[in-house]
This record gives C-alpha cells, sequence and structure tokens, in this order.
C-alpha cells in the first residue's frame, strides 16, 4: 500500500480515464473509477504531496472492505469521503507532532524540514488560500472542501459528515469569513 | 461574526482548490493495491 512508486507530474502518470477497468463485472474497479481520482483531488486541499493523498484514499476504500457490512447501495462515495477526509486529518495531525519533536532537537534544521514536507506550490495565491482553508476548524475546511473541491449539494455534504444541512451553510459561511481574514490580514 | 455572502472568496477557494486539484495525479497500481487489501475482507472477497 505504501510503495507505490508517484510521477511528480500529471503527463508522466495517467489519468483516470486511462486506466483499464473492467467495471461491468468488478464492483470494486467500478467504485474506484466512479470515486478515486475525486477522492485524492479532493483530500489534495488539505494535503501538499500527492503520494500521502493517494495513501489515505486507498486506506479509505481498505476501511470500507474492512467493514463487517459494506455500505448500503450508493453511499459508498459518501464513506469513502468521510474516511478520506478523517485519513487526511490524521496524517495533519502526525505531521503536527513530528515537527514538535523536530523543533524541539537542538540540532534541527527547521528551513530543510519544511522544504521537505511542503514542495513549493506554483501560485503565490493559491498557496495562501490553501493554507488558510488547512488552519480552518475540522467542519469548516471540510465542507469548503466537499462544496467548493468536490461540488457537492449541501444534502450530500450534510449525509458525508453526518450533519444538517443548517450546518453545512453555518460552516461553509464561517469557513469563508476566516479565509477573507486571513488573506487580508496576510496582504 | 459577519457571515455576509463573499463571492470574491469563494471564487478564490475554488480557484485555488481547482488549481491544487490540476497538479494532482493517480499511480497506475493504486487499484492493484486496494484490491491487496481486500484479502482481510469478510464481503470484498465476495465482490472482488
Amino acid at each position: 500500500m505504501r510503495s507505490s512508486p508517484i510521477a511528480q507530474t500529471s503527463e508522466a502518470t495517467p489519468r483516470m480515464n486511462d486506466i483499464p477497468l473492467t467495471a461491468a463485472v468488478d464492483p470494486l474497479a467500478d467504485l474506484f473509477a466512479r470515486h478515486y481520482h475525486d477522492l485524492v483531488d479532493l483530500v489534495s486541499g488539505l494535503l501538499d504531496d500527492n503520494e500521502t493523498c493517494e495513501e489515505v484514499v486507498q486506506d479509505a476504500f481498505a476501511a470500507m472492505m474492512r467493514q463487517s457490512q459494506p455500505p448500503r447501495p450508493g453511499a459508498e462515495g459518501a464513506y469513502l469521503r468521510s474516511a478520506a477526509l478523517i485519513g487526511a486529518r490524521s496524517q495533519l495531525r502526525k505531521r503536527r507532532v513530528r515537527r514538535r519533536h523536530l523543533q524541539a532537537m537542538p540540532s534541527h534544521t527547521p528551513d530543510n524540514t519544511e522544504a521537505a514536507e511542503n514542495p513549493a506550490i506554483a501560485s503565490v495565491e493559491t498557496d495562501r488560500v490553501l493554507a488558510a482553508i488547512r488552519t480552518l476548524p475540522r467542519r469548516q475546511s471540510e465542507v469548503l472542501l466537499l462544496r467548493f473541491q468536490a461540488d457537492l449539494s449541501e444534502t450530500e455534504i450534510a449525509e458525508t459528515l453526518g450533519i444538517s444541512p443548517g450546518s453545512v451553510k453555518t460552516h461553509a459561511s464561517r469557513g469563508l469569513v476566516a479565509v477573507r481574514r486571513q488573506l487580508e490580514d496576510r496582504s | 461574526m459577519n457571515d455576509a455572502h463573499d463571492p470574491n472568496t469563494e471564487a478564490q477557494v475554488r480557484a485555488a482548490l481547482g488549481q491544487r486539484a490540476d497538479e494532482t495525479a493517480v499511480s497506475t497500481d493504486a487499484l492493484d493495491n486496494i484490491r491487496a487489501a481486500r484479502r482481510s475482507s469478510p464481503w470484498a472477497r465476495l465482490i472482488v
């Protein structure tokens, strides 16, 4: 699961449509074809390297298959999105812990560590917005990702996160306000 | 908290997430990796 070689550019790796599938006779391949790349895109809003994004999404599929019963038909996407977001959050927590430990070491060189974990993003503006999203409270960032990255409806977001549609609106509104304030503060 | 609709920030968020998504790629063996994980699954063996 952890050793898949990940190319660094999209030109070097096939997109979903290039991967041969036998979805008609293979339910897992069907789920994979319908959700995998969208899920990688989704968690890419929280995580900054493709390899970790893929690991998180593959773990979400594996977690789904470890359930004693599969999700009800039609609910697989919501399950996978929820599991992938939880996995992405877990990765962020691990990174924070690792950074705290490294910073506590006398020989730690912060610049090298940061550079290794945060490859430069071409657009400074994109970088600033993503950084702002990643600092939001969990629900706010998840709602923004599901709304503006995955293009889900409020109802679908509510189902994915197990909250009410009203809460989705509240988290989205507060998240956008928080992003705007962070951008204003840093400009 | 001011929660007035903010189309400009909304557009910035959408653009940033879209650009990040454009940079993502998937590995050719991703499905194989997931299949390998199915072996411990009680129900996935039935469908995979």
